[in-house]
């Protein structure tokens, strides 16, 4: 079983992205409503492929992103950046700082689901 | 706006309305704190917040393709970043714009909700326009900088574990019980030897006691900058140690009233889950999941209030601890011998129920050591320690040992044991704790009363937990108790085997295996099956509990898989075989207290809310029994 971890402050956008990879095969999910709770579940459960917001109280997710890139077991996570910012400042940063995907909302359900399905298989 | 998804996200438009009704009210409070703004603090919050807001706002309007309030909300947030950046409050033309927004996006949310005609927002959408572009209706910052809040800094740190997400008490918890406390200043992670740390600053004028008394399990405190505590080593006093004056009495048959009220809850919400579940085919999604969302807080809830009455029925064992001192002291005037008494682990702790009842044992077994186990000079260690769900008591002395071929003559004189039988480490424990054993003509001072060791096993047993023994000639003798930290609920495997249903207490299984029935082997009267490795032994759960085969129901060929729980570690593990595992969940612990039903290696009985009855069986215990019956019969 493989564990996707959806990282939003917004429920109704952690369901959003669930509802669009629910027919991948073989997952679970973990949702997190922020980028603290984000670091908690990874360490306790760990994924094979996270769902990062950007813009999220407390602790901002490319603040996350860094820490998870700083992390051992989680170097190498697959981390798709799922953001509302589009300008290219950000998409740098996002790429600096790690990410391997960065889309934006609102996302095409089946595209999000193409490139988690690529992440996931490339990890097998 | 075309996204392409309107269709699939058609389903979320409820949670959307609720979602953003939320990002409403908040942005109308921070609104108001805005313009009421005393300090560039309070300024800076509310501005953070209605970022978040309309932030999340627009991305979720875009979603589902409701352009109105995404543009709206877009204006809205682009001149609120500027706001945010130049450090500048807004004016009272611009909040008076920035409330026409907001009531702008009610209008569409509730044209759309009722399916009519969007109202025409161009009007709004112009004035919004024009705050936005740059630089124009920002104030310069009036709010003195300096206004510091009053209060004093606290450093919190929170190490996450599975055992306390388990309990509800994850990072979020412990951010909103921190912002009741007072204003986060700065959450961060760090890592310290491989596991993850959180650390928050909070600025709070509270009190120590009243923090105290507010955050949550696993969280730890101190004034920030502060010298470190001198007394580190202390654990931090769980129960408000300090202030007697906060203390109030309460009979002991209030709190277990409160305890039976909670199980049935537990009860009651298990039946609630298993409605939920058969109505899914018939309520639309977005309801069901609503419901499974609430089901799943109240069990969380629930959960909570359980840990908060199991706490408060909780003491240190130390209460009992201390009563050996005295007890060794008398022995020692009784006996001329010297004992040291060395006691650890006081602060464990335990039910309040368990710790009366273990006074008379832990008595008995002190008594024991000082009159069978130390001969002129020695040392008693009583400690106690929390594994898991259980607390282990070890009585440990120094002393001579069990006299193997004493307890095998006096055995066999009480005619507990055959004249054929012997005596070893594996049956010397069940030999001594048999009724109506005494190594020991008539009762001497020391040891005497007439509890006996049997009556030491069975309230042992009684209360859920196990007595193990380890003896070496010369070197003295270990008695491990393992006691549950509570009576009352369980974490447990639901298990199906020969047609009937068990619940297993999940603190004594190790690992659950699936194994193919053709992976078997029989050797004799034993089975076996390959595992990490080595072979692992195989009961039947049917076996041990002497299940007639003629009242079981045999498994169909078309399911030839099996589940195997592992109970043990090493070359002790063995496995409990059952048909399938078919669940996990807490159930509510009913004692049997019918003496005609006590049977070995059942604990109790649960039911799952269907109303039928289920035994909870203590793999642990019939793994033991399995091994004893095998050595008996050679």
């Amino acid at each position: 079983m493989r564990r996707i971890l959806i990282v939003d402050d917004s429920s109704t956008m952690r369901r959003m992205v669930a509802a669009s990879l629910r027919n991948l095969h073989d997952v679970m999910f973990e949702e997190a409503s922020s980028g603290l709770e984000a670091i908690e579940r990874l360490s306790l459960y760990p994924a094979s492929l996270m769902i990062l917001d950007l813009n999220m109280p407390d602790m901002h997710g490319l603040d996350v992103l860094k820490f998870v890139r700083a992390q051992q077991t989680s170097r190498s996570l697959p981390v798709i950046i799922l953001t509302t910012r589009n300008d290219p400042e950000s998409r740098v940063a996002a790429r600096e700082a790690g990410a391997t995907l960065y889309l934006t909302k609102p996302f095409d359900p089946s595209d999000l689901f193409k490139s988690a399905d690529n992440l996931l298989d490339l990890r097998q | 706006m075309s996204t392409g998804s309107g269709n699939l996200f058609a389903e979320f438009l409820e949670d959307y309305f609720a979602e953003s009704e939320e990002h409403l009210s908040s942005a109308r409070q921070n609104l108001l704190a805005l313009e009421n703004a005393g300090t560039a603090e309070v300024q800076n919050v509310s501005i953070t917040n209605l970022l978040r807001s309309f932030h999340s706002l627009k991305g979720l309007s875009a979603m589902v393709g409701v352009n109105e309030i995404t543009q709206l909300s877009h204006l809205i947030e682009e001149y609120l970043r500027q706001a945010q950046t130049s450090h500048a409050a807004p004016n009272a033309s611009a909040l008076d714009k920035l409330r026409k927004g907001v009531d702008g996006i009610e209008l569409v949310l509730t044209a759309r909700r009722k399916n009519a005609p969007a109202p025409d927002i161009s009007a709004i959408l112009n004035a919004l326009r024009q705050i936005s572009s740059p630089d124009k209706q920002l104030l310069p910052k009036e709010v003195q900088e300096n206004v510091v809040e009053s209060g004093v800094n606290w450093h919190f740190s929170f190490s996450p574990s599975a055992q306390l997400a388990e309990q509800g008490i994850n990072v979020n918890l412990v951010r909103e019980k921190l912002r009741q406390i007072g204003t986060v200043v700065n959450a961060s992670p760090r890592i310290i030897e491989g596991t993850i740390v959180f650390d928050f600053v909070v600025r709070s004028q509270m009190s120590e006691a009243e923090i105290q008394n507010l955050i949550p399990a696993g969280v730890t405190f101190e004034a920030s900058a502060a010298p470190p505590p001198v007394q580190e080593s202390l654990p931090p006093a769980e129960d408000g140690g300090t202030a007697v004056s906060s203390f109030v009495r309460v009979e002991m048959s209030k709190l277990d009233e409160l305890m039976r009220l909670i199980g049935e809850m537990v009860i009651s919400r298990t039946h609630f889950d298993e409605t939920i579940r058969s109505l899914e085919t018939q309520i639309p999604q977005s309801g069901f999941r609503n419901l499974q969302e609430l089901n799943s807080r109240l069990e969380r809830q629930l959960r909570s209030v359980r840990d908060a009455v199991m706490h408060v029925r909780m003491v240190p064992i130390g209460q009992i601890f201390e009563r050996m001192r005295f007890v060794v002291r008398g022995l020692e005037r009784d006996t001329n011998k010297r004992v040291h008494l060395q006691l650890e682990g006081q602060d464990t702790q335990i039910d309040k129920l368990i710790v009366d009842r273990m006074l008379d044992p832990l008595l008995h077994m002190v008594r024991n050591a000082v009159s069978h186990g130390i001969e002129k000079e020695g040392t008693i260690r009583i400690a106690a320690r929390t594994h898991g769900e259980k607390v282990v008591i070890e009585v440990r002395d120094d002393g001579v040992g069990v006299d193997f071929d004493r307890v095998l003559a006096k055995a066999q004189k009480a005619g507990l044991i055959g004249p054929n039988q012997t005596v070893d480490s594996s049956n010397i424990l069940d030999v001594i704790c048999a009724p109506g054993f005494s190594t020991r003509e008539g009762a001497d001072l020391a040891s005497g009363r007439g509890v006996g060791m049997a009556v030491v096993k069975s309230t042992i047993q009684e209360l859920g937990g196990s007595l193990a023994m380890d003896t070496a000639a010369g070197r003295g003798t270990v008695f491990t108790i393992t006691l549950p930290l509570t009576l009352v609920i369980l974490a447990a495997l639901l298990v199906n085997s020969g047609g009937y249903r068990y619940a297993v207490p999940q603190s004594g299984v190790r690992e659950v295996i699936a194994v193919d029935v053709t992976e078997i082997k029989h050797l004799e009267r034993n089975s076996l099956v390959h595992y990490r490795g080595g072979v692992l032994p195989l009961i039947p759960i049917s076996d041990i509990l002497r299940i007639d085969e003629r009242f079981t129901v045999p498994v169909p060929r078309k399911h030839p898989r099996k589940h195997v729980l592992v109970i043990g570690a090493d070359a002790k593990a063995v496995g409990l075989i059952v048909d399938k595992v078919t669940g996990q969940r807490e159930i509510v612990v009913r004692s049997i207290s019918d003496p005609h039903l006590r049977i070995p290696g059942i604990i109790g009985a649960t039911e799952l809310g269907d109303g039928k009855p289920v035994l909870i069986v203590d793999a642990e215990t019939l793994a033991r029994l399995d091994r004893q019956r095998k050595d008996t019969r050679g």
